[in-house]
């Protein structure tokens, strides 16, 4: 039995649909993050699963239980929001206690579960302190430590990882992941940062206007996007627009300006129809002579641009654009013209046009 | 003071002055000529002497009854303002419904109606429904002028309250009421309090509404103390007024202990 299971939710806020027909089923002590642009509706599904909405179709159940008129306080369900929501006038303790307190748990249990609570986030000590007299990254960690003390049967995070600065936001990241692990919750992680959804999650569930584009692991949303909306929304891609010529079993040739390419066949993709060709930049390389057997795009170099520990290469072939991302050591002495872009058939993917 | 002004620091500090010296001096005049020993309001009072409080507590119990009503009237239409306040301020900070504009506006408008106008509005209306002169009109009628000072200081408080605080006590098992008594209340405190005190002090000090309200049998110390005036100024006037000025002093200080002076301005929106 999944831990949630979100079966034809539909949301509205009077003529535009925030969630447009959502299923989706998280297994239990999953990590599972709700991935998209701001507006496409992912904040709203966990505001749906917190009880803090009513959808206006669909359901939502926890543990297989429906939760159709269970208010917020009686779902049992952790939330750590993107402003921590920490209780101003209580100290750490208090904020920590606070859920223990509304279930009437004895004293020893609350100051235990506290204790244990704090401990997970490493906070032990500063009991008595006050929200504002804590860094962000502490606040986070009160956040967190409050909602586990509950011991819910559901985590959601609501972008909280959004406020704080980089180089925090990595270590928070690396953190978080292992907290969830140790207390093995269900979790589900909403963010609009590609880079979070794939180091954190279990599987991806990435959302476009009310909808799920696909969900899969980390790996899998990044190597074969469902659609073209996933694609561009992880990772960056090269695309290249032209028309299919053959396809035979498993490949396709599409033909781009002047050049023939090949790339893996995708169903109902019949010659004539036009395609875009996506590349990942780290799957480009820019060499002076062609290879055979690889796809490769004649043109010549406009741009390195250095980037630390990678360089970024833009080749212009024609009327396309190319990026290519190398190791910065190796691209040192290219020419600036008769180059060529090339990558392997099997690195791309072909999406019709003009669905 | 910004650096670099083209006033010299000494003319900044002489205009700051002079606008403390006009606020502070008229009230002090009137506080210091209270003590006078002689027969006139002048200033400088013509020897100290309690005489006239003396003579305000024997011989003018009409005063000291006005009083006790202003203090009764002020003290029962900052709790309803207060109350209705909170209610409206609830409403017109968290939740969006139709009409929600214009119901500001017409909270607020109390402040932006002369009160004069107020006053002989509120006169032909409850002497219509039959309420003129009656002692709930009185209070009826401060409750709308007092309204717009609680509820401004309500609802700037709400708005500066996140309102994830009220969600992540809910999913942390709270109901409404609990999240009310444990959570809002306590944080938009300092602005509720600040709101009664504001109110308090509207609803003491009115005459201009008030005028047009109270009966030869229940007169607010303000409306007596402009009769006076016009009629027979003696310092048992000034006196008065001195009265009127502890009392919300008295009333200032008692609520700043009570809630903290820092915690009155500073923390609500930490």
């Amino acid at each position: 039995m999944s831990a949630i299971t979100l079966d034809g939710l539909i949301k509205r806020y009077g003529a535009t649909v925030a969630v447009d027909g959502l299923s989706l089923e998280v297994e239990k002590g999953e990590f599972l993050t709700l991935l998209g642009p701001s507006g496409c509706g992912k904040t709203t599904i966990l505001q749906l699963i917190a009880g803090f909405l009513v959808p206006d179709a669909g359901q939502v159940f926890i543990n297989g239980e429906p939760m159709a008129g269970v208010p917020p306080e009686r779902r049992n369900i952790g939330i750590v929001f993107q402003s921590y929501a920490l209780f101003p006038h209580m100290t750490v303790f208090e904020n920590v206690a606070f859920g223990l307190t509304m279930r009437k748990a004895g004293r020893e249990v609350t100051r235990h579960a506290v204790a244990e609570a704090l401990e997970l986030v490493r906070l032990s000590g500063l009991e008595q302190r006050f929200p504002k007299q804590l860094s962000g990254g502490q606040q986070q960690r009160v956040a967190i430590a409050r909602a586990v003390a509950i011991r819910p049967r559901v985590l959601l995070f609501d972008e909280p990882l959004s406020n704080l600065d980089a180089k925090l936001r990595r270590q928070m990241r690396t953190e978080l992941r292992e907290i969830q692990r140790r207390v093995g919750i269900t979790t589900v992680f909403v963010t609009h940062d590609q880079e979070e959804a794939l180091t954190l999650s279990d599987r991806v569930a990435v959302m476009s206007q009310g909808r799920l584009q696909q969900v899969a692991t980390p790996q899998e949303v990044y190597r074969r996007p469902a659609t073209r909306f996933v694609a561009d929304f992880l990772g960056e891609t090269n695309a290249l627009v032209g028309v299919v010529r053959d396809v035979d079993d498993d490949h396709l040739t599409m033909v781009v300006g002047d050049a023939l390419l090949r790339a893996p066949a995708a169903p109902g993709l019949r010659p004539g129809a036009r395609v875009a060709l996506l590349v990942r930049p780290e799957h480009v390389a820019v060499r002076v002579t062609p290879t055979r057997g690889l796809n490769s795009l004649s043109g010549h170099l406009s741009q390195a641009v250095f980037q630390g520990a990678r360089t970024a290469y833009v080749v212009r072939a024609g009327d396309a654009e190319l990026i290519s991302t190398a190791d910065s050591r190796a691209g040192a002495g290219l020419g600036s013209d008769g180059v060529f872009a090339e990558w392997d058939a099997a690195d791309s993917i072909v999406f019709a046009l003009d669905e | 003071m910004i650096e670099g002004s083209r006033w010299p620091s000494w003319l900044f500090r002489v205009a700051i002055a002079a606008i403390c010296l006009f606020i502070i001096a008229p009230i002090a005049v009137v506080l210091i000529g209270s003590f006078t020993a002689g027969d006139s309001v002048v200033f400088p009072p013509q020897g100290l002497s309690l005489r006239w409080y003396v003579t305000l507590v024997r011989g003018h119990a009409d005063l000291v009854e006005a009083f006790w009503v202003s203090l009764e009237l002020a003290l029962a239409s900052a709790a309803l303002a207060t109350a209705v306040g909170l209610l409206a301020g609830f409403a017109l900070v968290r939740y969006d419904f139709a009409g929600r504009q214009p119901l500001t506006l017409l909270f607020l408008s109390p402040l932006l109606v002369p009160s004069i106008v107020i006053g002989i509005a509120m006169l032909q209306f409850l002497s219509t429904i039959g309420l003129g002169f009656h002692p709930a009109g009185l209070l009826l009628g401060h409750v709308i002028i007092t309204l717009p000072f609680a509820i401004r200081l309500i609802v700037a408080s709400l708005v500066g309250l996140d309102p994830a605080l009220e969600l992540a006590a809910r999913s942390l098992g709270a109901g409404r009421l609990a999240v009310f008594r444990r959570i809002t209340l306590p944080l938009i405190r300092a602005g509720v309090v600040s709101g009664f005190i504001l109110a308090f002090i509207v609803s003491f000090e009115n005459v201009t509404v008030s005028l047009f309200l109270v009966s030869p049998q229940l007169v607010t110390l303000p409306v007596r103390i402009f009769g006076y005036i016009e009629n027979s100024p003696t310092p048992v006037v000034t006196v008065a007024s001195a009265l009127l000025l502890f009392a919300s002093g008295v009333l200032i200080a008692v609520l700043q202990r009570l809630v903290g002076v820092d915690r009155l301005w500073g923390s609500a929106h930490s």
